[in-house]
């Protein structure tokens, strides 16, 4: 299981999922990610950062949006 | 281009080539006592490509085959007892897999089928600079087509282990070319040792699996529940009890294809639990993972087919060396 950090590009209301950047990564976006339901979705702003935990680090479907922040 | 190239092999001492899945190094000692490699010869120097072509007499006279090539990365003079040497520490092509890092983010298959675990493989070697050439493939890493995702920063040999990791299928290095083996329980030997050519030193281990239950979990995306699969080794469970691990994929969305991971997890238990070496006199046509034959009667072997793991070529004029140690592991 990895911890990383993300940016949030977009977020789907519709099935709670997001766009998001890597940390590390340029230009590159990750769709269809998983956002935990215990984040309100009016917090989900793009270019906030992301807590992304994947439980497998080279499937973008075991991935999980844990928490958002700023800094 | 004009290719440079300068001829060592008369002042090497000694030598030691090691090839092993994941591992190649070369290291050759040059006789300096004359102060001729003070000043390295053009174009020896850091990152020049060192080729091993290991030589031996047949019926034919003396013969040598072209072998591995490596990079060298560090050189080192010593002297010690009046004799001065010089040391080439060389890698092969896995230490140029391990230093590689992806610089940017791929995703594979997200919405439909695009590669498969083979052109996967494909992609990310030839981004690292080799080629892939199947000697032979299973069905698997040819049909399996799993959403993956690899990320900036992450190393060439993580990846590949990965990939691998998800078929029978392995690899091995010559050059800048990869070679695709899906070793089978069913392959013939290519060769045989104990008769015509002698085993010189010996030794077969055969121990209890590591594991011999495996659960496999994936997720059926149309029925939207989770697939879960036991493969089980009875035989080392009546002996040995259970030694279960659990192994997780989402990319697993089959009862088959659950099933078939399990059971590539088990062979390779079984293939580790069998190892051993054989010492014989240089083979320079042996490669890793061909399958041999063994007739050894101090160990009460006849025919034995193992299958090669490891290959060390070592070399040392001092002591009159000039073997090969072959690591064995089962078919």
């Amino acid at each position: 299981m990895d911890i990383v950090k993300g940016i949030l590009n977009s977020f789907n209301t519709g099935n709670y999922t997001a766009t998001v950047q890597i940390s590390g990564s340029d230009k590159v976006y990750l769709n269809g990610v998983a956002v935990s339901r215990n984040i309100p979705a009016e917090e989900m702003i793009p270019g906030r950062s992301l807590v992304i935990i994947f439980f497998d680090e080279f499937n973008s479907k075991e991935a999980v949006i844990t928490g958002i922040y700023t800094q | 281009m004009i290719e440079i190239s300068v001829d060592l092999s008369p002042d090497v001492i000694s030598l030691r080539q090691e090839t092993d899945p994941g591992r190649d190094t070369l290291i050759a000692e040059l006789r300096n006592d004359d102060g001729r490699y003070n000043s390295l010869p053009s174009p020896l120097g850091m990152g020049c490509q060192l080729d091993v072509s290991p030589g031996y007499i047949t019926s034919q006279g003396n013969e040598m085959s072209s072998g591995q090539s490596y990079t060298l990365e560090a050189y080192e003079y010593v002297s010690k007892g009046g004799s001065s040497s010089l040391f080439l520490y060389a890698y092969g092509g896995w230490s140029r897999i391990s230093r590689w890092i992806s610089e940017s983010q791929f995703r594979f298959n997200e919405y439909s089928d695009e590669m498969n675990v083979k052109q996967i493989l494909e992609f990310v070697l030839s981004r690292i600079g080799f080629r892939l050439e199947v000697v032979s493939e299973s069905s698997i890493i040819t049909g399996f087509y799993p959403d993956f995702t690899i990320h900036t920063g992450i190393g060439g040999d993580i990846v590949i282990r990965k990939l691998l990791s998800m078929a029978p299928d392995v690899i091995f290095i010559e050059g800048d070319i990869a070679y695709l083996v899906n070793p089978l329980a069913s392959d013939t030997p290519v060769y045989s040792y104990g008769q015509d050519h002698v085993v010189t030193e010996s030794r077969y281990r055969s121990s209890s699996w590591k594991l011999n239950r495996i659960t496999v979990e994936g997720y059926d995306t149309t029925a939207e529940e989770r697939i879960i699969k036991d493969s089980f080794a009875w035989e080392q469970i009546y002996e040995q009890l259970t030694r279960t691990t659990r192994l997780i994929d989402r990319n697993i969305s089959t009862v088959e294809d659950a099933e078939e991971r399990g059971e590539t997890y088990l062979r390779n238990a079984e293939s580790e639990a069998q190892d051993g070496m054989i010492s014989v006199p240089v083979n320079c046509g042996q490669q890793l993972y061909d399958v041999i034959e063994i007739t050894d009667k101090r160990a009460g072997l006849i025919e034995e087919k193992k299958r090669i793991v490891g290959v060390r070529l070592i070399h040392n004029s001092r002591k009159g060396e000039y073997r090969q140690d072959l690591v064995l592991g089962a078919l």
